[in-house]
C-alpha cells in the first residue's frame, strides 16, 4: 500500500516536472483553459435537471465525426478507389484484415449514428429557440454542416462499389440531372463522365477522404469559436 | 477562475514537511486526521472530490478512447501476422532439362498473392543439378539487388566468361562475380551466394517453384528440396 503511493507520488511529480518544463517555455495554460475551463450554466448541466442532457447532442455529434474520421483514416490504408478493385479491397478488410470488419462496422455504423445525432442536436435547438439572434450565423453554418455530412454520406455509399453503391449513385445522380436546364451539366460534374463508372468512383473518392473533410474541419471550426464568442443560449 | 486543482506544490512562502504535502488535500496547512480514524502508519489518505472526479471522468474517457482506437491500431498491424505467399507456381521445366555442368537460364510464370490481388508475373531464375538435386538460383544479386548476367550466348549457357574464365555469374552493377553454384567470389562485395528457391516436381513430372530462401558461404551446398528420381 505505501510503496503503491510512493510510485504513485514519483509518477505524479515527473509528469507534474514535465508540464511545468513545458508551460514554463510556451504557457500552454491559458490555452487549455481558454478551451475547457470555463463554467457549465446550470440549465444545461444535466446534474441539475436531468432533461439538459439534451444539450449534449453537439458536443455527442462532433464526438462520432471524430471516429469517422479515425476510422476512416485506417480504412484508407486498405482502400482502394478503381472500379476493378474497389470491391475486392472492400472484401479484403471485411473479410481477411485483422478486425477490419469492426473498423469498417464503426465507419459504417458511425455514418448513420452522425446524421442521427445531427438531427437530434438540430431539433434541441430549433426547439430552444437557440438559433435566434444574435445565434442566426451559428445556424446558417450548422446548415452547411449538415449539408456536408449528408455529402459525405452520400460520396461514401459509392465506395464499396457493389450493386447497391452503383445504383444508389445511378439513382442521385439522375436526380440531380432533373434540375431544370442545368441539370445535365451538374449530372456529367457530379458523375465525372456520361456513365456512372472509373472516373466516378476516383471523384467521390477525393470528395469523400479530401474535400468534404476538409470543408468539414473548417466549419466546425468555426462553428465552435462562434459557441464561445457568443456563449451558450440562455434558459427558455 | 483561479481555482487550482493543485496537490504537490505548496503555495509561496509557505513551506510544509515535504512528506506530509503529498496526501494534504487542498492548498490548507497538511495537518494529521483526529486520533482513532487513523490508520496504523498514522497517515490517512484523502482525496478531494473534484480529485475523484478528475479520475474518474479521466479514467471513463481513455476507456471510451481505448476501445475506439484498438480495433483501428490492431487492423493496421495486420501485416505482420500474414505470411508470405507459399504458393507453388507451375512451370513446363522437367528435372531432365538441366545438366550439372552449366547452368541454365528459363522462366516462368511465378503466382503472387498480394492482398486482394493474385497475378501471375514473369520470373527468371538459373538452375543447375547439384548432387542430383536441382539448384534453382534467384537472378538477384545478394549485394544491392541487380539482376546478375549469366555467361550466354544467345540464349546458350557457355563456359564461364568471367574472373579469368573461373565464374559464370557478372553482377554490372559493382562487378560482383559468381560460380556456377552462385558462390560469390572473397573478392565481391556480395556477402552471400544467389538465394535459392524451393521447388518440387509434380505428378506429371513437371517442376514447380516455390519461396526462394537465403544460402551462406558455409552453407552454399545444402539444398533442402526433394532428390531427384
Amino acid at each position: 500500500m505505501n510503496t503503491e503511493n510512493f510510485v504513485y507520488r514519483q509518477v505524479r511529480k515527473v509528469l507534474r516536472k514535465v508540464y511545468d518544463w513545458i508551460d514554463e517555455r510556451i504557457s500552454v495554460t491559458p490555452l487549455w483553459r481558454d478551451v475547457a475551463q470555463h463554467e457549465v450554466p446550470a440549465h444545461v448541466n444535466p446534474t441539475k435537471k436531468l432533461s439538459a442532457f439534451m444539450y449534449c447532442f453537439g458536443g455527442l455529434t462532433f464526438l462520432t465525426i471524430v471516429t469517422q474520421f479515425l476510422s476512416g483514416i485506417f480504412l484508407a490504408m486498405f482502400y482502394t478507389p478503381d472500379i476493378k478493385n474497389a470491391w475486392y479491397s472492400v472484401n479484403y478488410i471485411t473479410n481477411d484484415v485483422l478486425l477490419g470488419n469492426v473498423v469498417r462496422g464503426m465507419h459504417f455504423w458511425g455514418a448513420s449514428l452522425v446524421i442521427i445525432i445531427m438531427i437530434l442536436h438540430m431539433l434541441r435547438v430549433f426547439f430552444t429557440g437557440a438559433y435566434k439572434k444574435p445565434r442566426e450565423l451559428n445556424w446558417v453554418l450548422g446548415v452547411l454542416i449538415f449539408i456536408v455530412i449528408l455529402a459525405l454520406g452520400f460520396t461514401g455509399y459509392l465506395l464499396p462499389w457493389d450493386q447497391k453503391a452503383y445504383w444508389a449513385t445511378s439513382v442521385g445522380s439522375q436526380i440531380a440531372g432533373a434540375v431544370p436546364w442545368v441539370g445535365t451539366y451538374i449530372q456529367t460534374l457530379l458523375v465525372g463522365g456520361h456513365t456512372v463508372g472509373a472516373l466516378t468512383l476516383t471523384r467521390f473518392y477525393a470528395i469523400h477522404v479530401f474535400f468534404l473533410p476538409a470543408a468539414l474541419m473548417v466549419l466546425l471550426g468555426v462553428h465552435f469559436v462562434m459557441i464561445r464568442l457568443q456563449g451558450i443560449a440562455g434558459p427558455l | 477562475m483561479d481555482h487550482e486543482n493543485e496537490m504537490d506544490t505548496p503555495a509561496s512562502g509557505q513551506v510544509p514537511p515535504k512528506d506530509a504535502l503529498d496526501q494534504a488535500g487542498g492548498a490548507q496547512p497538511p495537518q494529521l486526521p483526529p486520533q482513532g480514524t487513523q490508520t496504523v502508519s498514522g497517515q490517512r489518505e484523502v482525496m478531494s472530490r473534484r480529485q475523484f472526479l478528475t479520475y474518474a471522468l479521466g479514467g471513463t474517457g481513455a476507456l471510451m478512447a481505448t476501445m475506439v482506437a484498438s480495433p483501428l491500431v490492431v487492423s493496421a498491424f495486420d501485416p505482420l501476422h500474414r505470411a508470405s505467399g507459399g504458393a507453388f507456381s507451375k512451370t513446363n521445366w522437367k528435372p531432365s532439362d538441366f545438366n550439372e555442368k552449366l547452368p541454365t537460364h528459363v522462366n516462368y510464370l511465378q503466382h503472387i498473392d498480394d492482398g486482394w490481388n493474385s497475378q501471375d508475373v514473369s520470373n527468371d531464375v538459373y538452375v543447375i543439378v547439384y548432387q542430383k538435386k536441382l539448384m534453382i538460383m534467384s537472378h538477384v544479386c545478394t549485394h544491392l539487388g541487380c539482376h546478375v548476367n549469366g555467361s550466354t550466348e544467345n540464349g546458350k549457357s557457355v563456359a564461364p566468361e568471367y574472373g579469368n574464365g573461373k565464374e559464370w555469374f557478372f553482377c554490372p552493377c559493382h562487378g560482383s562475380q559468381y560460380n556456377i553454384y552462385g558462390v560469390q567470389t572473397p573478392a565481391s562485395p556480395a556477402p552471400r551466394p544467389l538465394d535459392l528457391y524451393y521447388y518440387h516436381v509434380n505428378a506429371d513430372g513437371y517442376v514447380e517453384v516455390g519461396n526462394n530462401f537465403q544460402r551462406s558461404d558455409a552453407t552454399w551446398g545444402n539444398n533442402p528440396n526433394p532428390t531427384l528420381a
